[in-house]
């Protein structure tokens, strides 16, 4: 059963008048079935005059702890208590039983008990059920099952078993005089490269691989229902307050991103370095047919199509457009002279255009419960947790991501065990 | 040896990239499976705020709807079985008998012009059917969570991980026959 006023359930106290009664542990009040009142006050027949009165301590609409329907007001005896006709129980606040024997003086045998005593009972019993229960319940939780127990045990014998062979037959290698005949090289160098470029692209395969299973399972969520936490949306990409304009372009917009490089060359090599970088810090909001969100794009990762790149090699006199862009950016012409040839690339979201956000919904500061969703939270970043925005679907991110993770995954390891066997052979480890 | 050596390496590569393959489809699983609880999780949440309304609204309807006692008490009926049960079936299944109570308690209100226009009334009501939309958008949020999980767990080579561990279909949260019936009005004070 439980409490009318706070749902807790309600404890069982032994009585010495005999009944057992259940009394709420947060001292709202206790229940008694038809009849057992009769036990607690001295004049049980003096109860049977009463009426429907005012002045209850629960609200009107309780229902029963018994039996579920509501519960009347009544006072009997100038005593408030709630009444269920179903049943015949009563509800009685706190203080309300006392107050009722007090009434109902002059019967045959006194009837001494103290109510704070219950309540203090019912309180002390509930404290140590929960005890109980908290403790079985990490007990349950840390004990292994045994079938995962058996499973991993075997799993990593096994693997621990093949790297011991290969270990003791690596360390005999290593052992036998004469088999290292020519010292290391550049040759060697760049095969270790390999092994180890082969390592990182095994790694970077099964990061690749994370991010896209997180994407798989996290379903995307209606804006007008968001929870906190890690959600997955999609909508029409809105501007806040003004259209953001390209720095190069022009075009207006609601987040850009740019990198600028310059070629330099170094004897007979040619490479492109970034002298700047970055990406709009203003927010932006998501709509979709529920609702709308803040996006806060501080620290996402864009991944937005190359066909909106912009590049413009300059040999000579900058374009205006670019060098307009360049001053915004905050990045000085004057100084450059002679030939000089760099790559402005920028990417961007126009407005209405659909994007994909996944990151973590956040309240703001001061924000009620009781607001909706598009004054309650944004999406912004989280340490430990994936940001991203991009004007792809999902459907696209996911293929994107797929190739490159069979690439990386399949490749990585191709390309360290190739250079291990090469390094070997050239080393007469491999006959 | 030599050959030996080699075969070994090759194993060695092998197993380490199954091995962490392995490893990541349980932790997939895991993330699948947490994500089912905090989905229902955050049903819950919005539940527990529709039925801190649900005092209000029976309070204001109890002055006007007098003798629609019935409709009145199965709203608080449903409200307690809700909080007396213990599990997700359970708490779905009370869930869909307080939506429907408080779907045929809205209907009948349409029949007492006094009620309807009284501000608290039109308050909670408006509040009320905002959380009834979110409590839809994330019923089907919970089964699309359930979805993805129990179609990780049949695919290979997920499958074989499932099994060990010990993971299993979950239920989606389903609508019951009877609560797909059209809601049938009596009112109280219809004239002859």
């Amino acid at each position: 059963m439980h409490c009318p006023n706070c749902q807790n359930d309600l404890v069982e106290i032994p009585t010495l008048e005999g009944p057992q009664l259940d009394v709420c542990p947060g001292q709202h009040g206790l229940w008694m079935d038809g009849g057992e009142v009769n036990l607690f006050v001295e004049n049980y027949r003096a109860l049977a005059s009463h009426g429907p009165g005012p002045g209850v301590a629960a609200a009107p609409w309780t229902s029963c702890p018994k039996c579920g329907g509501l519960l009347d007001q009544e006072s009997v005896l100038a005593t408030a208590l709630l009444a269920c006709r179903a049943c015949r129980g009563w509800w009685l606040p706190n203080g309300s039983l006392t107050q009722l024997n007090a009434a109902a003086r002059g019967g045959a045998a006194q009837i001494r008990f103290d109510e704070a005593e219950f309540y203090r009972q019912a309180e002390k019993r509930a404290l140590q059920s929960l005890t109980r229960e908290a403790g079985q319940a990490g007990r349950s939780r840390h004990q292994p099952c045994a079938e995962h127990v058996w499973f991993w045990t075997l799993f990593f014998s096994a693997a621990l078993f093949f790297a011991a062979l290969i270990l003791v037959a690596g360390i005999r290698k290593i052992l036998a005089p004469g088999q290292w005949a020519m010292p290391p090289g550049t040759t060697w160098m760049f095969l270790a490269t390999g092994v180890l470029a082969g390592i990182g692209l095994s790694a970077y395969g099964l990061v690749l691989n994370n991010r896209k299973r997180l994407i798989e399972s996290i379903p995307t969520s209606a804006i007008r229902s968001l929870a906190i936490g890690l959600v997955e949306v999609s909508g029409r990409a809105q501007p806040e307050h003004a259209l953001l304009r390209a720095p190069f372009s022009g075009m207006p917009c609601v987040l850009f991103s740019y990198t600028v490089e310059e070629r330099r060359t170094s004897g007979k090599e040619t490479r492109w370095e970034t002298i700047a970088k970055g990406t709009s810090q203003e927010p932006f909001h998501v709509r979709d047919t529920t609702g709308r969100v803040l996006v806060v794009p501080f620290d996402a990762q864009l991944i937005l199509p190359d066909s909106k790149a912009t590049r413009c090699n300059w040999s000579g006199t900058l374009p205006e457009a670019t060098i307009l862009g360049l001053l915004k950016l905050g990045i000085a012409v004057d100084e450059w002279s002679g030939e000089k040839t760099i790559r402005c690339t920028e990417t961007f979201i126009l407005p209405d255009e659909t994007v994909y956000v996944m990151g973590t919904a956040q309240e703001h500061q001061g924000a009620a419960e009781s607001m909706d969703n598009s004054a309650r939270l944004y999406i912004g970043s989280s340490r430990g947790h994936e940001f991203i925005i991009s004007d792809r679907s999902e459907k696209e991110l996911l293929y994107g991501l797929q190739w490159k993770v069979w690439a990386s995954i399949g490749g990585g390891p191709v390309l360290a065990i190739l250079c291990l066997l090469l390094m070997f052979k050239l080393y007469g480890a491999v006959q | 040896m030599n050959g030996t050596f080699l075969v070994g390496l090759v194993l060695v590569f092998g197993i380490i990239v199954i091995l962490v393959y392995v490893v990541g489809i349980y932790n997939t699983l895991v993330r699948l499976s947490n994500n089912i609880d905090k989905a229902w999780s955050n049903i819950d949440v919005i539940l527990k705020q529709r039925h801190d309304e649900l005092p209000k609204l029976v309070q204001v309807c109890n002055s006007y709807m007098t003798h629609e006692r019935e409709t009145l008490e199965s709203v608080t009926n449903a409200r307690s079985a809700y909080s007396r049960s213990t599990n997700v079936d359970e708490k779905a299944k009370a869930e869909n008998q307080l939506t429907r109570a408080l779907g045929k308690l809205f209907a009948i209100a349409e029949q007492y012009p006094d009620l309807k226009a009284n501000q608290e009334f039109l308050n909670v009501q408006q509040r009320i059917s905002s959380l009834e939309n979110t409590i839809a958008d994330r019923r089907e949020f919970y089964n699309d969570s359930v979805n993805l999980y129990n179609i990780r767990i049949e695919q290979l080579p997920a499958v074989w991980v499932a099994q060990q561990v010990g993971y299993r279909a979950r239920p989606l949260l389903a609508v019951a026959q009877s609560d797909r019936q059209d809601v049938e009005l009596i009112f109280a004070n219809r004239a002859a």
